[in-house]
């Protein structure tokens, strides 16, 4: 037996054979008395029970919070949740709002500036020879090895 | 391979108690529940910030309620009308008007055979209900056992001349606990604070301290591994194969796992990770439903999208011991010229960082290269980077023996499949 | 290293000389990025005459594990069959088999296809195997090896019979006293190891567990 198994775990990724829809739970609060709760509460009449069947995979408690704005919590896999306030909002706006916490992935806002993520490994040949040769070169500055220094710092050429 | 009847031995999954009414009926998600919202929330609330309140915290049921269960306990299954604190379990009436299950069931878009009231049973682990009708041991094995032949056939057939370790650890990578948990996870499974009647269907419900059911076992075990324990013997890779007990090559029973036949309960008979271990069990229980309740074509598909969609670089999972040694027997096996290892090209060769880079011939063919700080190094990569092309040789997309399961397939062309180790 | 210090006045003065002198050096960037500037590679040099074509110069990348060689291809395979074909046509014969053989590799430039198998220095020469050792031969290296371990080393026992020290080392096993002998000796010279001579020995050890990992 001269191969052993490094054990690992493999990797799924969401889309990738099967998509699972992140928000797993959305909080809808409201009050019966505040005029803030007004177009919250004609969301909940008009909107709600259709947005709840068209979007069955997510669950949906509705419960009161006297004396206070309303809000939607959306609660999603990763285990974060996120708030919208929708006081003094129309009902086909408070509709877009809970289609966004539908939708988002639950993750925190990430400044996204690479064309391409991917978990698969860069393919160039010796780059880790590379990177050893440059690091290596810059440790060296600070030693006492004249022949790189000659090669980053022409100190006699001031 | 075995053949499992699965049909016949699970006949009595399907027949488990559901109302027809329920069947029909999609439960409605809108739970309005008014002043108590917030009382019911914190119920299944698992987030370890938010305190529980007195009247909702589970409350410890004796010991021997939750353990013994007496026959007659098959017909009479109380009432959900009566107190349900005295169950160990949400009794299934009550899967109809979960939310959360409701939820559950359209995230992971099941067909509409499947019904709730599985899904829920599928969520309630055998320590948190002992009794074999209420949990999910038996779907579990079912699942169990048609998520491996899927994942066994798939890497047989992609990848056939893997080396028995790596196929043993990459079954487990697939299909093992550790994978199956990220799964559970990925579907937004929660897990119940405690078991109990009164707790949401919708909720994993498993108890670390009590016994369960580990699931990788086959269906019996072999007279030979009783004996090969008691001489510690079968430690190589044959051994492995003849006398290992799960599908990843491992004796499970050497590690003394508690099991649901004996209910002995010490502190060495724990599992690892119990949590594990029941978030696995749910994720093969829904399998084992979308096999008995939508056939076999619909758990074929569901395993390859949820399970074998997953990515795994098996070319990460080998570790050598004499790579160079292994290649020249490798090209004596299959007759090919001895493989001689030549510089390709180096750089740097009195500095303090060097690259060689070696390539490996046989005969005249190339077999491959690899670069490395020194000659022996380089040499070595190399040899590895060629075993390694070996071993993972694929013929691309290939059909499965599943695939001949179809009415109009065509007759099954043998695959390729490689002789064996070549060091064993 | 340490005729630095006392160089370096010596070179500032030589540098000072040289510059009443007016020697110039390279240092603008201008004149840098002049000398760093390179022709364009002759895949990406386009001739009139050609009107659509695909311009193949992939970056240079250690070859994927996920390609096999030509050689490891089973006869079932498909592949065999069709790069055996393109490697009959385009090619000048059996030189052209010692390129790696890949499913991407487009037909391999001038330099690739008249490449022979690199050649091998005489030191590095694998001897070949010649058998010459009797039957009786290895019974009196067996009777040498065990009359005085000392003298008759594996060395000097493959010197005698003209064999490797392999062949001398699977024939004779050294009694155990000889054996612990040697292991004190080589414990007595691990000892005398400075910390950073047995720390260099311990890195090497890991780097051999990780390069066979393939972590290295």
């Amino acid at each position: 037996m001269t191969i052993r198994a490094l054990e690992r775990v493999s990797v799924g990724q969401n889309g990738i054979g099967s998509f699972i829809l992140q928000c797993k739970r959305l909080d809808i609060h409201y009050c019966d008395h505040s005029g803030s709760s007004r177009g919250m509460n004609a969301f909940i009449k008009t909107h709600l029970p259709n947005f709840a069947k068209k979007n069955p995979a997510v669950e949906f408690a509705v419960s009161p919070r006297p004396r206070k704005h309303p809000v939607m919590i959306g609660h999603y896999i990763n285990g974060r949740q996120k708030a919208i306030c929708v006081a003094n909002m129309e009902p086909s706006l408070i509709l877009k709002k809970a289609e966004l916490l539908r939708d988002a992935s639950g993750d925190k806002v990430k400044r996204v500036n690479k064309p391409v993520t991917s978990i698969n490994e860069s393919e160039t040949w010796g780059k880790d020879a590379i990177s050893n040769v440059q690091s290596v070169l810059a440790l060296d500055t600070n030693e006492d090895s004249p022949e790189y220094i000659v090669l980053l710092l022409p100190w006699w050429n001031d | 391979m075995k053949r499992l009847r699965l049909d016949r031995l699970a006949s009595q999954l399907l027949a488990a108690p559901i109302s027809p009414a329920a069947r029909l009926s999609r439960p409605s998600r809108i739970s309005r529940s008014i002043p108590q919202a917030c009382r019911h929330s914190s119920l299944y609330n698992t987030q370890p910030c938010q305190r529980r309140h007195q009247s909702t915290a589970v409350e410890p049921a004796p010991l021997e309620e939750e353990l013994v269960h007496e026959p007659q306990d098959d017909e009479s299954r109380p009432k959900p009308l009566r107190s349900s604190r005295g169950l160990p379990s949400p009794h299934p009436a009550r899967a109809a008007s979960s939310a959360k299950l409701a939820a559950l069931h359209a995230r992971l878009s099941l067909s509409s055979k499947i019904p709730v009231e599985t899904l829920a049973r599928a969520l309630v682990d055998p320590s948190a209900d002992a009794h074999p009708k209420y949990n999910n041991a038996n779907l579990a094995y079912v699942g169990s056992t048609v998520l491996h032949y899927h994942t066994s056939e798939t890497l047989i057939t992609r990848y056939p001349r893997l080396p028995m370790d790596i196929l043993f650890a990459a079954m487990k990578a697939y299909a093992g606990n550790p994978a199956l948990h990220q799964v559970a996870r990925a579907w937004g499974v929660e897990a119940a604070a405690a078991p109990g009647g009164e707790v949401d269907p919708g909720l994993l419900q498993f108890d670390p301290m009590k016994p369960t059911v580990v699931m990788n076992k086959w269906g019996y075990v072999r007279a030979e591994t009783i004996e090969s324990q008691t001489f510690k013997s079968g430690k190589g890779i044959s051994g492995r194969v003849m006398y290992g007990s799960n599908p990843f090559g491992e004796s499970s029973a050497a590690k003394s796992l508690p099991d649901l036949d004996d209910g002995r309960n010490s502190k060495t008979m724990l599992l690892q990770n119990a949590p594990a271990n029941a978030y696995a069990n749910f994720v093969r229980a829904v399998i084992g439903a979308v096999h008995m309740h939508c056939g076999r074509d619909a758990a074929k598909k569901f395993v390859m999208s949820h399970f074998l969609s997953r990515t795994l670089d098996l070319s990460k999972m080998f570790e050598f011991k004499l790579p160079t040694r292994e290649l020249a027997r490798l090209c004596a096996r299959e007759d090919f010229d001895p493989p001689v290892a030549r510089l390709e090209s180096e750089t740097g060769r009195l500095s303090r960082t060097p690259v060689f880079v070696v390539g490996i011939y046989s005969g005249m063919d190339k077999l491959g290269e690899a670069a490395g700080p020194d000659l022996d190094s380089a040499r070595i990569a190399a040899a590895i980077t060629v075993l390694k092309s070996w071993y993972l040789y694929s013929p691309g997309q290939v059909s499965v023996p599943s695939d001949t399961f179809a009415e109009d397939a065509a007759p099954w062309k043998p695959a390729y499949v490689d002789i064996g180790e070549i060091i064993s | 290293m340490e005729a630095r210090p006392v160089l370096r006045p010596l070179t500032t003065l030589l540098n000072s000389c040289s510059r009443a002198g007016q020697t110039r050096l390279a240092s603008s960037t201008r004149r840098t990025k002049k000398a760093l500037k390179l022709p364009p590679h002759p895949s990406f040099l386009v001739s009139g005459a050609e009107a659509d074509h695909i311009t193949y110069n992939p970056p240079s990348a250690a070859p994927s594990v996920y390609h096999t060689p030509f050689k490891f291809l089973p006869p079932s395979d498909p592949r065999r069959q069709a790069q055996l074909s393109s490697l009959l046509r385009g090619s000048t014969g059996l030189a052209a088999t010692a390129a790696v053989s890949n499913p991407t590799t487009v037909p391999a430039t001038e330099t690739t296809e008249k490449r022979e198998v690199p050649a091998l220095e005489e030191k590095h020469q694998v001897p070949v195997p010649k058998y010459n050792v009797t039957r009786e031969q290895v019974a009196e290296m067996r009777a040498l090896r065990a009359s005085d371990p000392m003298k008759w080393s594996v060395v000097r026992l493959a010197e005698r019979f003209e064999c490797s020290k392999l062949f001398v080392m699977i024939c004779c096993k050294a009694s155990a006293e000889h054996q612990a002998r040697e292991r004190e000796r080589k414990e007595a010279i691990k000892a005398r190891w400075g910390p950073s001579r047995s720390l260099a020995r311990e890195d090497r050890k890991k780097r051999r567990t990780l390069l066979l990992r393939g972590e290295l």
